[in-house]
């Protein structure tokens, strides 16, 4: 039943992509532009325009332009960047990696700071804590991303000096060979610890920039959610039969209040896969942000294209694994819907 | 809140700060003072030996005896050899704002890859030097056919390709080949000129010319001028589909210059390093390794420059962050004029809703004295622009006359001319566009705007990426009235002011004003066929003062090229034509 359930999910999920595939498609091509003319060179001649313009199939009607990119799709080809003039799947296969290592390193701390601190703010309702929690909580969500990324770099850099301003490592030491194109993976994997050094300290303040935000919300969801499991019955009953006030919150209360903050980790995902692009920016990450920036300036479809759908691809498969890891959390949910 | 609670609290802000201090710092540049000692004083105590007469019972006895002495000498520490500079010293970083496309030379030339490309291609000739004289550099020396018709180049001996094989003028010609065979845009100069590139001997190369062509040896030379790439590198990575090995110099690079390519990490550096077989030797202080950063945000380059991570931003920051090193101690700032000019194109075809008023020549003169150059230039652009004057030329081109101003910022005279041209109250609307890319031009539209509305006036004033700006001017009926951009001048006079005759209407030129004057359009035929300097010199003069009356353009300024470094650098040579560039070869760490 689940498989069939994982099965449908999935279909459902390439009906969205070329939902928003075409919804990409139309307003790229609506704003009146000529990439084209643009990555030729403003005083290209005209015969040399039209030859670039066949070359990237510029020249056919919209119909069948998008006909084709979908034909392509399938096969897994997304086309050429009329930018770089390399397939957009090895531009992003470039550019991705560093973007997921920021990403999971963002969710790592959302994950790590905001549990706990959600649960000890719910254990120490209104006490000092609480007013912490509920001070980083306004703070992340009021704040601008960049500019919280200008304090921690003022801060931490120009300031303090502790931490790296920008880029993935060092200017002076080599970046690890590439193999997962994850830098920390690759220089556990070629054995260079001061290469995994430099890239840990580089990562943290622009990982920290992109967590903020989602930090502030999970935090405050999970205190919400331990203060509703904490009034239940069962809570009660497990306190009255003697248990470790530490196995009750954490095998008993927090397991039920994971629940909805599952789907908020989710669709936080979503914020966190939009804030990366202004995250790369000021810390000079090169990740899809970077790619995606420089594509739009110059109207590249097909590079836009890729990124949305490689961007809606993770959004939907984070979907799915939030539905997936309910029905784990909580065996009376059914994944077809509703409890059992 | 009971004092439990308060201690909890304070355990808690102390056991983060531990936190905080317990992160490993990142290795900071420290200056440390070491005095040395050349000459001490040593004190030592020593025995000597002497022979002193005593009297015993009346009579001289000599004896010898032993005195100790303390005696100070003065040592001169033996010299302790200079210190090997560091790697990093021996390194120069540089930050660009923006990651090139791709930095193939004979397909699109851009600006971001200014130092590397300088550092590992070259050119036939140079305009190094601050008032840009045109230099021999690969290649010896030039000359004309008598007819005209023929440019011959003496080519330099004992150049080595970074593959180690010879430049010579078989290597030459093919190079030629490869430009015009992959038909992109520098293929444009090359092909509307040349009938054949032959090489006549090992060091002499023969261009034969369509028509005699004027000054046509100009174009190699410049930021934009021909670079020579290495076949041996071509014939490695070429394949079937891609005989010229396009994609492999899309990101690697291979040239004569005195770096060669190292690496490059898309999105994050490119790596060059002295290449020590270069024609040019290494008998000078110089850098081994050249790393260029790409850095997008203005903030963050100034804060690694002020730290030292960064020894050179190439490309003009911020005026707020340029200000604020300007302060730092150990930074300079510093300004050098290009050629590179900010102007505003006005549309002067009668196509369009505005047409009519447009094509007015006393609308166009009312909107350049309407345009408040000093004050942009004060206010807006700071040491980045200074004031050029009104002809048709630009710093550093021949011609130019610094003093030649009939625009100047006088809104009485603005309105006289409207009210000439039958608009007494303004009471139309018009479009600015500017070019996306240069962070001064939304202001000074907006300030345009406010001058324009006090003439009654309405500017209607947005941005446009390149794609979107090329397809607005692609049509004179759609092209804006007005077009806030940079333009780059050409070497040859004559082909900078082919920028305003009918043979650069969009697309395949940029005249988006859609100017045209019968006299001016004769003027320029004429010129790109006199081989006489003199004569030649007076048809563009004649059709300068012809613009110069009919405002296709208005001058806004010249761009300097504001380079901010460590005060550790030295062996600045810039030139106006080349821009975001010092010659990479000069510069070292004192």
């Amino acid at each position: 039943m689940r498989l069939q359930y994982i099965v449908q999910r999935l279909m459902w999920m390439i009906v969205s992509l070329i939902g928003i595939s075409l919804i990409t498609f139309v307003v790229s091509h609506i704003v009146p532009a000529d990439p084209i003319r643009a990555v030729a060179g403003m005083e290209a001649l005209g015969e040399q325009v039209e030859v670039l313009r066949q070359k990237y199939g510029l020249d056919k009607p919209l119909p069948e332009q998008y006909w084709r990119w979908l034909v392509n799709l399938a096969q897994g080809d997304l086309g050429l960047s009329i930018r770089t003039g390399q397939p957009v799947t090895e531009d992003l296969g470039r550019y991705a990696p560093a973007t997921a290592e920021l990403a999971l390193s963002a969710m790592f701390l959302v994950a790590i700071v905001g549990l706990p601190l959600g649960v000890i703010s719910a254990l120490n309702k209104d006490g000092p804590l609480d007013h912490l929690s509920r001070i980083v909580a306004l703070s992340g969500v009021s704040m601008p991303i960049f500019w919280v990324g200008l304090l921690l770099q003022i801060v931490f850099f120009a300031r303090l000096g502790v931490l790296p301003a920008d880029g993935r490592i060092d200017i002076m030491i080599s970046p690890p060979p590439r193999v997962t194109g994850f830098y920390t993976l690759d220089s556990l994997l070629s054995g260079d610890m001061q290469a995994f050094k430099s890239v840990v300290q580089h990562l943290i303040l622009p990982a920290a920039n992109l967590a903020f935000g989602s930090l502030a919300v999970l935090t405050r969801m999970v205190r919400s959610s331990m203060l509703d499991v904490l009034g239940e019955d069962y809570v009660r009953t497990a306190r009255a039969k003697g248990l470790k006030e530490r196995r009750v919150i954490l095998l008993h209360a927090l397991r039920n209040a994971l629940i909805p903050t599952t789907t908020t980790m989710a669709l936080q995902m979503g914020a966190l896969m939009g804030g990366v692009f202004l995250v790369e920016l000021m810390f000079s990450w090169p990740g899809l942000g970077f790619y995606a920036m420089r594509s739009i300036t110059l109207i590249d479809f097909p590079s836009i294209m890729g990124v949305a759908i490689l961007m809606t691809t993770i959004y939907a498969i984070f979907n799915l694994l939030a539905d997936l890891l309910y029905g784990l959390l909580d065996p009376r949910i059914s994944v077809e819907g509703g409890a059992e | 809140m009971t004092r439990n609670k308060w201690f909890r609290l304070l355990g808690l802000i102390m056991a983060l700060g531990m936190l905080a201090g317990c992160a490993t710092p990142t290795p900071e540049v420290i200056e440390k003072v070491v005095t040395k000692e050349v000459e001490k004083v040593v004190t030592e105590i020593v025995e000597v030996e002497k022979e002193v007469t005593k009297i015993v019972a009346g009579t001289p006895v000599v004896e010898k005896v032993v005195e100790t002495k303390v005696v100070e000498k003065v040592v001169t520490a033996t010299p302790e050899p200079a210190a090997e500079p560091t790697e990093r010293e021996r390194t120069l970083i540089m930050s660009y704002p923006f990651e090139p496309s791709q930095i193939d030379p004979h397909a699109y030339f851009e600006a971001e890859i200014n130092i590397p490309y300088n550092a590992v291609y070259e050119s036939l000739f140079n305009m190094w030097g601050p008032d840009g004289e045109f230099t021999p550099h690969l290649a010896e020396s030039f000359e004309y056919s008598d007819d005209g018709l023929t440019l011959t180049f003496k080519l330099r001996q004992g150049v080595k390709f970074h593959t180690g094989e010879d430049f010579n003028a078989e290597v030459a010609k093919w190079n030629f080949d490869r430009i015009m065979g992959m038909n992109l845009s520098p293929a444009g100069n090359l092909v509307r000129y040349i009938d054949s590139v032959e090489a006549v001997d090992d060091y002499t190369l023969a261009l034969h010319l369509q028509n005699p062509t004027p000054g046509y040896h100009k174009l190699f030379a410049g930021n934009w001028a021909m670079k020579f790439v290495c076949p041996a590198a071509v014939e490695e990575h070429k394949t079937d589909d891609d005989p010229w090995a396009h994609e492999w110099f899309k990101d690697h690079m291979c040239g004569t210059g005195p770096y060669q390519f190292v690496s490059y990490e898309h999105g994050q550096q490119l790596v060059i390093e002295k290449f020590d077989d270069y024609w040019g030797a290494w008998e000078d202080p110089h850098f081994d390794k050249m790393i260029e950063r790409i850095i997008p945000e203005s903030s963050t380059q100034r804060m690694l420059l002020t730290r030292e991570e960064i020894d050179l931003t190439c490309m003009p920051l911020e005026l707020e962050d340029i200000k604020a090193l300007q302060q730092e101690k150990g930074i300079t700032c510093k300004s050098d004029p290009t050629v590179l000019i900010f102007i505003i194109s006005v549309k002067a075809t009668d196509a369009g809703e505005t047409g009519p008023i447009m094509s007015n020549v006393k609308v166009r003169q009312a909107l350049a004295h309407a345009f408040n150059y000093d004050a942009v230039i004060e206010n807006i652009m700071g040491i980045k622009g200074s004031r050029i004057s009104d002809m048709l030329f630009t710093p550093g081109m021949e011609g130019y006359d610094p003093d030649h101003f009939v625009y100047t910022y006088d809104m009485e005279k603005a309105k006289e001319l409207l009210a000439e041209a039958g608009y007494p109250d303004g009471g139309f609307e018009l479009e600015l566009m500017w070019l996306e890319g240069f962070p001064d031009y939304p202001r000074i539209a907006e300030m345009y705007q406010a001058d324009l509305a006090k003439l009654g006036i309405t500017l209607k004033v947005f941005g446009a990426p390149p794609a979107t700006f090329l397809d607005r001017i692609a049509d004179p009926a759609t092209t804006p009235d007005l077009v806030l951009r940079p333009r780059a001048p050409a070497t040859i006079t004559w082909l900078w002011i082919e920028g305003w005759t009918k043979v650069r209407f969009p697309p395949g030129g940029l005249n988006e004003g859609y100017y045209t004057n019968e006299r001016f359009e004769e003027l320029y035929q004429a010129s790109t066929k006199e081989m006489d300097d003199v004569k030649r010199e007076e048809m563009i003069r004649e059709a300068a003062a012809i613009a110069s009356e009919e405002v296709p353009v208005i001058w806004i300024a010249a761009v300097n090229d504001v380079m901010c470094f460590s005060d550790s650098l030295a062996g600045f040579v810039h030139s106006p034509w080349y821009m975001y560039t010092y010659w990479p070869y000069n510069l070292y760490r004192e």
